[in-house]
């Protein structure tokens, strides 16, 4: 049995109470832990308000940490500070939920895919110029969108490029934020099926954050559901699909087509 | 597997739609948002308005709420709610026999008015009813619609309630004009699941109670099943099936209509490749020649491409396609 | 042109016409004006305060001077004390804000309370002190102006930064491992700047303006060089028995100022255009 990936444990995130008198603020993230494996993927599932975010955002290091631990391919996560932290960031590719908000509006998709590439150090030239256009093949896009901006593309292409960006540095663990959420139906399905390609290509990593289980637990190995701060129940997808235990995990796989799934989709 | 022939119902008509077209003009050339939608709702149904982005189901909405954009065109062969002609009296009937309820409960109120101000700012252009015999309506309204001490309500600010209470009061609004017909615009996509569920729940118990007719448009085929009695599939601004709503999501007979159900990730076995649907939807901007899903349709045959495919009948499902039984 | 029109407008284009015209008279002014000499200052005495006439198209001033000509030359003067009083001012308040706004902190309060040292004074009243402290010449003014005026560059480029510093694809560049510096030029720069360029245009006519009013006080550039805040002053000891000695400057001044008021806000019309759609 190999270290984990990641490895949460005990983290408290806490944001600052607002205004001079009002009292501490109840945490976002209440001691939570959890452990990804290299290779295996861990669905992450909440509502608004369930601490979801803070916890993807304090592994990303974008919120401050109030207590407990991260630990990222064995190296304390926490620790790096500076040109440490930044080059340490290197390791994460990170996909956000509406690709027209995460991609620079006013660079093509060549610059955009360009920034990871140039923040590691690399030389721009011919032989970045062929990474580019690899990565963006290799996400389904041709060639021909360098030249365009993000507007020009559907969501579903933006999407692509997104998660080209995220990969260009080969990062082990790949953070995923509501990646399909602002997507179509068949638009999302092309999506996971891309998610799915790549993590059996490089043996990614993945921490999927969303508030649709039944969109996470097509795909995830582990999932965990949290509320309010903390985890309600986690465990294995089929385990958790089949027989949940908590009240609320069954609440959130929905209404309604449960009482058809009998009927196959002909 | 087999799908039964569905009997065709006699309910009265409320709203017949046929062939509604969207025009708006643009830099670009004109954009069809809506190219050819049919729709008929019976009195006492909730219908349901499937599509994915750009398929023109909101602008079916703004056209029946008379709110199509500026300079836009909106034509019909048939236009007629409750035998009144909507292409003249859409924006008359907005507010009075025609409601709608948004995505966005916290947009739809006003933040610096009290819920008690807001609803007799509805009531009073309604009704001549006293200033007590309206706030007593607006209580019961609310209370009708599940919120609890809708009497201490009255003074709150939209900000107090969550989100599920603020539909609840959008919902009360739309009654207190006395609609009779409501157009949900995705009512539950800002929600919580299970107060998504319960808003649901109230939608389906006020058609019973008041004989309402909503016009539900969504994209989630959880909220089709639901509440949904019929359900019409839109595809790049053309209607291209209709049926009972069971019948659309157990047995879909247009290929879009199958395809989309497929691509649910709840569709394939855990960790399997989902059945995706390749390509784009045609432009808005362009013309359609024959069938307008016949580029990304598994089963598209030569003629797909260049006619227009007969609308196919069985029972009250309907669905335009050049295959005799549908999807296969 | 009806491209031009369909992106400003009718209102706007023109505008842009009569900047244009005026530029051109300034960079051509010594082919253009009819008795260049006296556009630069030449005094004619023996044709003093004359009317409007076939000779002088718009008369001519207490020494003699074509009216038209030194209009034509001050069109030099007021379109770049206009062009550099902001031009210096958005160097100034733009690096000053993005800084302020990017880290916050300390920095944040302190440049932010130098800003507020100066948007306390009225604006114009700072602008003659400073004016009267560096003595006259028409880049001591346009400086005095420009130290005045940065500071509303400074807070707005800040408040635009604030915004744009919380988008995701900022936070996903930080998130890559860009660099703080990077990310300033590349990611937000481009976004804070547009803004600000659209009120730097709105902002030329009224910067003309107090450079024009500090000539006419006696703090702008020294005589013989035509400005038309100095000919508006000078032609006031003849108002209004002759007017046109004060007329032709003002008029061109409210022109020009008026002008790239209104192509300002064209641009910024169309810029609130593109947010919205980008929205």
């Amino acid at each position: 049995m190999t270290a984990p990936l990641l490895d949460v444990h005990n983290l408290v995130v806490r944001y600052k109470p607002r205004g001079l008198f009002a009292a501490a603020a109840k945490p976002a993230v209440d001691r939570v832990s959890l452990s990804l494996p290299a290779g295996s993927t861990l669905g992450v599932v909440g509502e608004s308000g369930s601490g979801k975010s803070s916890l993807l955002r304090a592994v990303l290091r974008l919120v401050p940490v109030e207590s407990g631990s991260i630990t990222l391919d064995g190296q304390d996560w926490l620790a790096a500070h500076g040109p440490a932290l930044r080059r340490a960031r290197h390791s994460i590719g990170f996909v956000a939920q509406n690709p027209f908000l995460s991609l620079s509006p006013r660079l093509t998709i060549a610059q955009i895919l360009a920034e990871p590439l140039l923040a590691r150090g690399d030389k721009p030239g011919a032989a970045m110029q062929d990474r580019i256009a690899v990565l963006l093949s290799r996400c389904g896009l041709p060639p021909d969108f360098l030249p365009r901006r993000a507007r020009e593309l559907s969501g579903g292409q933006a999407q692509r490029v997104a998660i080209a960006r995220a990969l260009a540095l080969s990062p082990r663990l790949l953070v995923l934020d509501e990646p399909t959420s602002a997507l179509d139906v068949s638009v999302q399905a092309q999506i996971l099926n891309l998610l799915m390609d790549l993590k059996a290509d490089f043996g990614l990593s993945m921490l999927f954050v969303t508030h649709n289980l039944k969109v996470v637990a097509h795909i995830a190995d582990q999932l965990m559901v949290m509320r309010q701060g903390s985890v309600v129940e986690s465990g294995a997808t089929e385990r958790i699909m089949s027989a949940a235990e908590q009240l609320y995990t069954q609440e959130l796989m929905g209404f309604g087509r449960r009482a058809q799934k009998s009927a196959p989709t002909s | 597997m087999r799908c039964a022939t569905v009997k065709g119902t006699s309910a009265v008509t409320l709203l017949d739609l046929q062939g509604l077209s969207v025009t708006i003009p643009s830099p670009a050339g004109p954009v069809r948002a809506v190219r050819s939608i049919d729709l008929r709702i019976a009195k006492g149904e909730i219908h349901g308005l499937i599509g994915e982005s750009g398929c023109g189901k909101t602008m079916t909405g703004m056209a029946l709420l008379g709110l199509t954009p500026a300079g836009a065109q909106v034509a019909a062969r048939v236009f007629q709610f409750d035998g009144i002609d909507l292409s003249t009296s859409a924006a008359v009937l907005r507010g009075r026999r025609i409601a709608l309820i948004s995505q966005d409960p916290a947009a739809a109120l006003n933040p610096v008015l009290t819920i008690g101000r807001q609803m007799d700012n509805v009531l009073r252009t309604h009704s001549p009813h006293s200033e007590a015999d309206r706030r007593a309506g607006a209580v019961a309204l609310l209370a009708a619609t599940g919120l609890p001490d809708a009497d201490k309500l009255m003074t709150s600010y939209p900000h107090q309630l969550s989100g599920g209470m603020q539909q609840r009061v959008v919902i009360a609004q739309a009654l207190a004009t006395g609609a009779d017909f409501l157009i949900a615009d995705e009512p539950t996509t800002a929600l919580d699941v299970a107060v998504g569920a319960q808003v649901l729940a109230l939608l389906r118990q006020l058609v019973a109670d008041r004989g309402l007719t909503i016009l539900m448009i969504t994209h989630d085929m959880d909220v089709v099943a639901a509440v949904c009695d019929r359900a019409t599939v839109l595809y790049a601004g053309l209607s291209v099936e209709t049926g009972p709503a069971s019948a659309i999501l157990t047995c879909p007979r247009h290929p879009y209509a199958a395809a989309l159900l497929a691509a649910l990730p709840d569709a394939a076995p855990h960790g399997q490749r989902l059945a995706a649907i390749d390509g784009q939807i045609p432009p808005s901007t362009k013309p359609i020649s024959g069938c307008a899903f016949a580029p990304r349709c598994p089963a598209a045959m030569t003629l797909c491409h260049t006619v227009s495919p007969p609308v196919r009948v069985q029972g009250d499902h309907l669905w335009a396609c050049h295959l005799a039984e549908g999807a296969p | 042109m009806s491209a031009l029109a369909r992106r400003l407008g009718y209102g706007g284009t023109l505008c842009l016409a009569v900047i244009v015209t005026f530029a051109l008279l300034a960079l051509f002014a010594p082919w253009l004006a009819p008795y260049p000499d006296q556009g630069m200052g030449t005094p004619n005495v023996i044709a003093k305060l004359k009317p409007p006439s076939a000779d002088f198209w718009l008369g001519t001033d207490h020494l003699g001077r074509d009216v038209l000509s030194r209009v034509i030359f001050g069109a030099r003067v007021s379109m770049s004390a206009g062009l550099l009083i902001v031009a210096f001012s958005l160097l100034i308040g733009l690096p000053v804000g993005l800084l302020a706004g990017y880290f916050g902190g300390w920095a944040d309060e302190a440049l932010m309370r130098v800003t507020d040292v100066f948007l306390a004074f009225p604006a114009l009243l700072l602008a003659v002190l400073l004016a009267a402290a560096l003595g006259p010449g028409l880049l001591n003014s346009i400086v005095a102006v420009a130290v005045t005026w940065w500071p509303w560059y400074a807070r707005m480029a800040r408040a635009e930064v604030l915004v744009l510093r919380g988008q995701p694809y900022v936070e996903a560049a930080s998130v890559m491992g860009v660099s703080q510096g990077r990310i300033l030029i590349r990611h937000i720069l481009p976004g804070a700047a547009r803004p600000l360029l659209v009120q730097a245009a709105l902002d030329v006519g009224p910067a003309l303006l107090t450079a024009s009013s500090l000539s006419f006080l006696g703090l702008g550039i020294l005589p013989p060089t035509a400005d038309w805040g100095k000919m508006v002053d000078e032609g006031r000891k003849f108002f209004p028995d002759r007017w046109w000695v004060s007329a032709a400057p003002g008029i061109a001044i409210f022109l020009l100022a008026l002008a790239f008021s209104v192509l300002g806000d064209a641009l910024r019309d169309r810029e609130g255009d593109k947010r919205r759609d980008a929205a």
